[in-house]
């Protein structure tokens, strides 16, 4: 496998860079963060980079899940307000053949997979304990999803139900009583999940594989998330390493100190270990590999925990300061410990894992 | 990011795959056990790549290689393993003594060392560390007295793998022109000058692993020194640059030891006469494990993709080791663990791991000498040791933290 990036993929990572570090400088991003405010940075992000990633037959401005997984990378790296963009990008391949509408939605990020959030979404759809709501003869849907990630916000909802005993996957439109919302508020407020209950709520049929795309939801669930970890976690070690070489104690840096270094170097092979696999991954899938779910639940399994290690290193690195709600690190350390455990933690994905790997002889 | 190979290299690995089918079966099966036994088994396999044109596939075509990048060696090195061919004896001529001398060398030295050893005529080996200059080999103290027409080479060097069988010896010593690395020699030493003691050294499970090597005053001539007299820091950088891609990737197959390692656990029942693989806590641990392969993998692949691009050796090389050891230690303490006693029993032991009631997963025949059982305890053991060769685990730390991410030295 050849791991490097194409000059336009380079390109493309250093424009978003700069445009992020224009619109969603940290001081943006802090009064975002305290007024819970995020909606209309989210339609800019939308309007500006909506299509990059999804090819131009799918309704996108072409790309595939490198683009994604760069994007995600770099919304992690600001702790840029980023809900909407990653659940239109697990809910829009339910659109395929419907280009024109998934367009809009890629423009406006209005879309989001109803699937709860603490798991891998193929986990709510088809266990036996799973809750999917059901879909009647007259197309309504009826039931609840907790911690519909972007909930709060959709305009629309790509309901896995189930019909007859199948899975199938409706469209819902987010108006009237028939949908309740209930926000909730996490400690990373750049994102957002909602608790959806469905009453008889008319839905419209997307002809579409339902199984295909909620694995796909799966993958992309996977690779996107960990992208989004990566890039937190590196502002993270960036930071932890900058603080050490101003903050003197003793009459020195404390970035002279050994045990200091020893922490900063192993987040960096976190980090490191981490963007190799992530692109890997994300390239695996890309081209339809026929281990992409193996490399998928990797990537999340070993860059979610990975992460939230770093996250505690850089919190001792920087000691009692980082500690504070005055300084930025917590916007990180948050970004990053919601990143371990959204759309599946460790444990789920690798069970997912083990059982793919086919161990009972 | 590109998963599948591009057609040059499909067709090479092609070509190799065909290769090995054909020529391993011609070699007197099975590979002994014992080093000592194994060199003439090895020449042989190292003469056949030789006239295969497959011996220093990397080596400039100047000196008999083909000059192949690193993703296309890299290849040659998976199909090798694949198909089981012999264990390489002489990785420090070929990867590392053959390139120094044929970037640094005179055409004497190329001339006199470079085809022998692709042709498995001389096996080498490294005196670089000394028991007082490991972690620091700066500080060496092998001297270097010049006398007329050469130096007379007195001290003592340490952990010297294959010193017993090799022919030649890459030597750090110290001319003393200079501070430190500012005073310090490279020369081409043969083992069988007079003042040359080998002495074997057993690693903790008490087989024969490294060696001491005692320099008394021995007597090389001028023309064994490489590139300038003091001027030997630069050549031995040299030499462990060309290492980079190994140390980075680790010597260990961790692709096939996984495998090896889930097969076993398929036939495998737990302390209930249940299937091992219901464990959760087995089948939680299988997944990390496996996962930490993938990642490893693609740091691999990564890897060689900028060395194969010609991108400076840098960052990844300790990220690398860093990454991929932890990895080997926590594998196979695994596989122990699901033995009795944690698998911590001597290699000499005739029911380790066959005469488990409840885990018989491990089965083997004891007279062999590697059941699976002392398969996962060697392994346990040389990767306490990998991590520490090369630049040990704190060592390794200081140079990403140093070198890559700017901290202050001191």
């Amino acid at each position: 496998m050849e791991w490097s990036f194409s000059e336009d993929q380079d390109d493309y990572a250093e424009a978003l860079g700069d445009w992020l570090d224009d619109k969603a400088d940290v001081e943006s991003v802090r009064s975002w963060f305290e007024s819970r405010d995020v909606g209309g940075f989210e339609g800019e992000l939308a309007e500006a980079w909506g299509g990059v990633g999804i090819s131009e037959t799918a309704g996108g401005q072409g790309g595939g899940i490198v683009e994604l997984a760069l994007t995600a990378e770099a919304l992690g790296r600001h702790a840029a307000p980023s809900g909407r963009w990653l659940a239109t990008a697990l809910a829009v391949p339910a659109l395929s053949g419907n280009e024109q509408v998934a367009g809009e939605f890629l423009l406006s990020s209005g879309l989001a997979l109803a699937v709860d959030s603490s798991h891998r979404p193929a986990a709510t759809v088809g266990a036996p304990e799973a809750q999917s709501p059901s879909v009647d003869a007259d197309g309504r849907v009826t039931g609840t999803v907790p911690r519909v990630l972007a909930g709060g916000s959709a305009t629309h909802l790509v309901v896995p139900a189930v019909k007859d005993g199948t899975l199938v996957l409706r469209l819902v439109e987010v108006e009237g009583s028939a949908v309740t919302v209930r926000p909730r508020k996490l400690l990373d407020r750049s994102r957002e999940v909602a608790d959806i209950a469905f009453r008889e709520a008319p839905s419209a049929e997307l002809a579409v594989d339902a199984d295909a795309v909620i694995q796909r939801a799966d993958e992309l669930a996977a690779v996107l998330v960990s992208a989004d970890a990566l890039g937190s976690t590196e502002r993270m070690l960036e930071m932890s390493v900058e603080y050490s070489l101003i903050r003197h104690q003793f009459g020195v840096p404390i970035g002279s100190f050994q045990a200091v270094k020893h922490a900063a170097a192993s987040m960096k092979v976190d980090v490191e270990a981490a963007r190799s696999v992530i692109y890997y991954a994300a390239a695996a899938v890309e081209s339809g590999q026929s281990k992409s779910l193996l490399y998928s639940a990797t990537t999340k399994a070993q860059v979610g925990a990975g992460a939230a290690r770093a996250a505690d290193s850089a919190l001792t690195i920087h000691g009692a300061i980082g500690y504070t709600w005055e300084h930025d690190l917590h916007l990180f350390y948050k970004r990053a410990r919601l990143d371990a455990v959204l759309l599946g933690g460790a444990d789920e994905w690798n069970r997912t894992l083990a059982d793919a790997l086919e161990l009972d002889g | 990011m590109e998963f599948s190979e591009s057609p040059e290299v499909a067709d090479f690995r092609t070509e190799v795959r065909a290769w090995m089918a054909e020529n391993l079966p011609k070699l007197s099966w099975p590979e002994p056990p014992e080093l000592e036994a194994k060199l003439p088994f090895w020449r042989t396999y190292q003469r056949m790549l030789f006239e295969a044109g497959y011996a220093g596939l990397s080596w400039s075509p100047e000196f008999g290689g083909q000059g192949i990048d690193e993703r296309r060696a890299s290849v040659f090195t998976e199909e090798a393993q694949s198909a089981g061919a012999p264990e390489r004896l002489n990785t420090i001529g070929e990867d590392f003594a053959g390139p120094t001398i044929a970037h640094f060398g005179t055409q004497e030295q190329k001339d006199a060392h470079l085809r022998r050893i692709l042709a498995g005529e001389d096996i080498w080996c490294q005196l670089f560390s000394e028991p007082e200059s490991g972690s620091d080999l700066a500080s060496l103290r092998t001297k270097a007295v010049k006398v007329d027409g050469g130096y007379r080479i007195t001290g003592q060097k340490i952990w010297t793998s294959r010193a017993q069988l090799a022919s030649f010896a890459i030597l750090l010593a110290r001319t003393g022109g200079g501070e430190r690395h500012k005073g310090i020699t490279y020369f081409l030493l043969p083992m069988d000058a007079e003042g040359v003691t080998v002495r074997p050294l057993a690693h903790m499970l008490g087989e024969a692993e490294f060696n001491e090597v005692f320099l008394d005053e021995v007597f090389l001539p001028d023309s064994a020194v490489v590139g300038d007299v003091d001027g030997g820091w630069k050549v031995a950088m040299g030499t462990l640059g060309f290492e980079r891609v190994a140390i980075a990737t680790g010597r260990v197959n961790t692709g096939q030891e996984i495998e090896t390692l889930m097969s076993q656990i398929r036939e495998a029942r737990g302390p209930d006469s249940a299937a091992l693989a219901s464990d959760p806590r087995v089948r939680s641990a299988v997944a990390d494990l496996y996962g930490r392969v993938v990642v490893h993998g693609a740091i691999s692949q990564r890897v060689i993709t900028g060395a194969a691009d010609g991108q400076p050796p840098g960052e990844v090389t300790s990220i690398g080791k860093l990454y991929f050891c932890p990895l080997v230690d926590d594998m196979t303490d695994f596989a122990l663990s699901l033995q009795s006693l944690d698998g911590q029993y001597d290699l000499d032991d005739e029911f380790a791991g066959i005469e488990e009631p409840d885990h018989d997963a491990f089965g083997g025949d004891p007279a062999t000498t590697d059941t699976p059982s002392r398969h996962w305890l060697r392994l346990a053991n040389q990767g306490r040791g990998t991590a520490i060769a090369g630049g040990s685990t704190f060592i390794q730390r200081n140079i990403v933290s140093e070198r890559i991410l700017g901290m202050p030295r001191k």
